[in-house]
């Protein structure tokens, strides 16, 4: 009789345990298929996560920042023409405090030589958009790093527990699925060159706005900590870490600003490049090296500044030349080829040659 | 324990459901979308700019704008980052005016005055003094050296310098 009902309640736990199985996993598919998949449409939401799937992480250059970053520097041509291993992990306006979790969450796997930051992103001391913020967080990979940024983000509306099920934020996106929700479950579907967002049609620089009078110019106390503690997270590391502000037009990059980095650099003994003066150097030329009008480089414009920015990287940090190494060959050698075919992809696609772009 | 299980799998279906009555997914498509997909439209009591005969709002449609007042000296163009839509500066002798995308039209966004040559419906142009706007929109607070007056869908920005205005912007609120 004891071991009946014995049998009987193994039976029911069992039970238990499956349903309980069964409704987690339904409800995990149903989250899988309802986030926003960022594979056709706003790629760049799919670049955070993208670092992740890099078989050899061991770069020893890496970018951070937003799209002044993953949109200006090519790591191909770092590998190309000077052997430098590097990866960028920025994203659309990735706020300062966001690249700073991200190099925190990137030091859980390797300790780069280098690291580069974009300043652009001092401007803000708040995050502006939700859309901006789950580009950014949902693609980290779970760590204290993740929680901290989601806490630093977080707008008034925005609750911590959508960002652990993303279904009670993505539940509305029934009526906008699309195929590749299906096609793109269970894997995504790559968008990146290490993190490089390219493109190759040419919109010269024209009529670009200049700066509206601010009431205050002062970059905010939040964002200075951010900075600031950068700046000891790469010490720390003894990690090499090189301010950039990229040559990107618009927004506007007031000289007050610029007066306030220059004075941060030389205070804490820290290289910096404004890219924007640099023009004569790195042979930017806004008529031919922009996408859209100076806000961003295309493929020619972001050569241009790799090559450039290699040169330094060699000679003034001795970064080194990793090709021979017969692993990181491979993986460059297919990096390379997946570059070269959407290079050629595009170029179709915008019914252009390679001379009718920059390069 | 059968009760359990289908307790367990209705709370499941119920957080789910419950989810349901939140607000709508973040924009994957347009930032500039309102929460509910419902378009913005000009509010009556807010502060507008009149200029050439026409006034124009903030959220209201560019095209509207653009048949009052003609081309604009020069015209500029930005994509937002990563999303899809342009973002539209439109430069007249003495104002500038920027849109964001709203599905297919473009909502005024904002409307910066440039120069004296043109002046608040209440009067102010940029050289006033803070006095004069004090007068003009009623006592309040200047906070580093700015002056905000909100009215429905728009603020109504006055930055100073040396208690002399030097730059006057409509936003929305």
């Amino acid at each position: 009789m004891i071991r009946m009902k014995e049998t009987k309640r193994t039976r029911s736990l069992i039970t238990f345990f499956l349903s309980a199985l069964i409704v987690l996993l339904t409800l995990w598919l149903l989250q899988r298929l309802l986030v926003p998949k960022y594979a056709a449409d706003v790629v760049e939401g799919a670049l955070v996560a993208e670092y992740y799937q890099e078989e050899n992480k061991d770069f020893d250059v890496i970018f951070v920042g937003d799209c002044e970053v993953y949109e200006n520097f090519s790591p191909v041509t770092l590998w190309e023409e000077y052997g430098i291993h590097s990866y960028i992990r920025g994203s659309a306006q990735q706020y300062i405090w966001q690249s700073y979790y991200l190099l925190e969450d990137t030091l859980r796997y390797h300790t780069p030589q280098v690291v580069i930051f974009n300043v652009q992103s001092m401007q803000f001391s708040q995050a502006q958009n939700e859309a901006y913020n789950r580009m950014t967080l949902e693609g980290m990979e779970w760590s204290g790093s993740k929680v901290k940024s989601i806490l630093a983000s977080m707008t008034e509306e925005e609750q911590f527990l959508d960002y652990v099920f993303p279904i009670l934020r993505y539940h509305t996106r029934w009526s906008e699925l699309t195929g590749d929700d299906v096609r793109y479950l269970f894997q995504s579907r790559p968008v990146s060159h290490n993190g490089y967002y390219m493109r190759v049609d040419v919109k010269p620089a024209e009529n670009v706005p200049g700066g509206q009078i601010l009431a205050d110019y002062s970059f905010g106390e939040r964002a200075w900590d951010y900075l600031e503690r950068m700046v000891q997270l790469c010490q720390a590391h003894d990690i090499q870490l090189i301010l950039i502000k990229a040559p990107s037009l618009y927004p506007y990059w007031y000289p007050e600003w610029e007066a306030q980095i220059e004075d941060f650099a030389r205070e804490r003994d820290l290289p910096y490049l404004n890219f924007l003066e640099l023009t004569e150097e790195t042979g930017i030329d806004y008529s031919t090296d922009t996408y859209d009008a100076g806000l961003h480089m295309n493929l020619s414009g972001a050569e241009k500044l790799s090559d450039y920015m290699g040169k330094i990287l060699r000679e003034e940090y001795g970064v080194p030349d990793r090709r021979g190494d017969p692993q990181l060959d491979r993986i460059w050698a297919d990096n390379l080829a997946a570059y070269e075919a959407e290079q050629q992809a595009q170029y179709e696609c915008y019914g252009m040659t390679p001379q009718q772009e920059g390069g | 324990m059968r009760k359990s299980c289908i307790a367990f799998a209705a709370a499941a279906l119920a957080l789910v459901l419950a989810a349901c009555a939140g607000p709508d997914a973040p924009a994957t498509t347009s930032p500039a979308a309102t929460p509910g997909g419902t378009p913005l439209s000009p509010y009556p009591e807010a502060y507008v700019f009149q200029v050439r005969g026409t006034e124009v709002a903030i959220d209201q449609d560019m095209a509207e704008v653009l048949e009052a007042l003609g081309e604009a000296n020069s015209y500029f163009e930005a994509a937002s980052c990563a999303f899809d839509g342009l973002d539209k500066t439109y430069t007249y002798s003495g104002f500038v005016i920027t849109t964001r995308p709203d599905g297919d039209r473009d909502l005024v966004n904002s409307i910066l005055l440039t120069d004296d040559s043109v002046a608040t419906a209440e009067g102010i142009y940029i050289g006033s003094s803070q006095a004069d706007v004090l007068a003009a929109y009623g006592d309040t607070e200047v906070a580093y050296n700015v002056i905000q007056y909100t009215l429905d869908n728009t603020t109504l920005n006055f930055i100073l310098e040396g208690g002399t205005v030097l730059s006057i912007e409509y936003i929305p609120a």
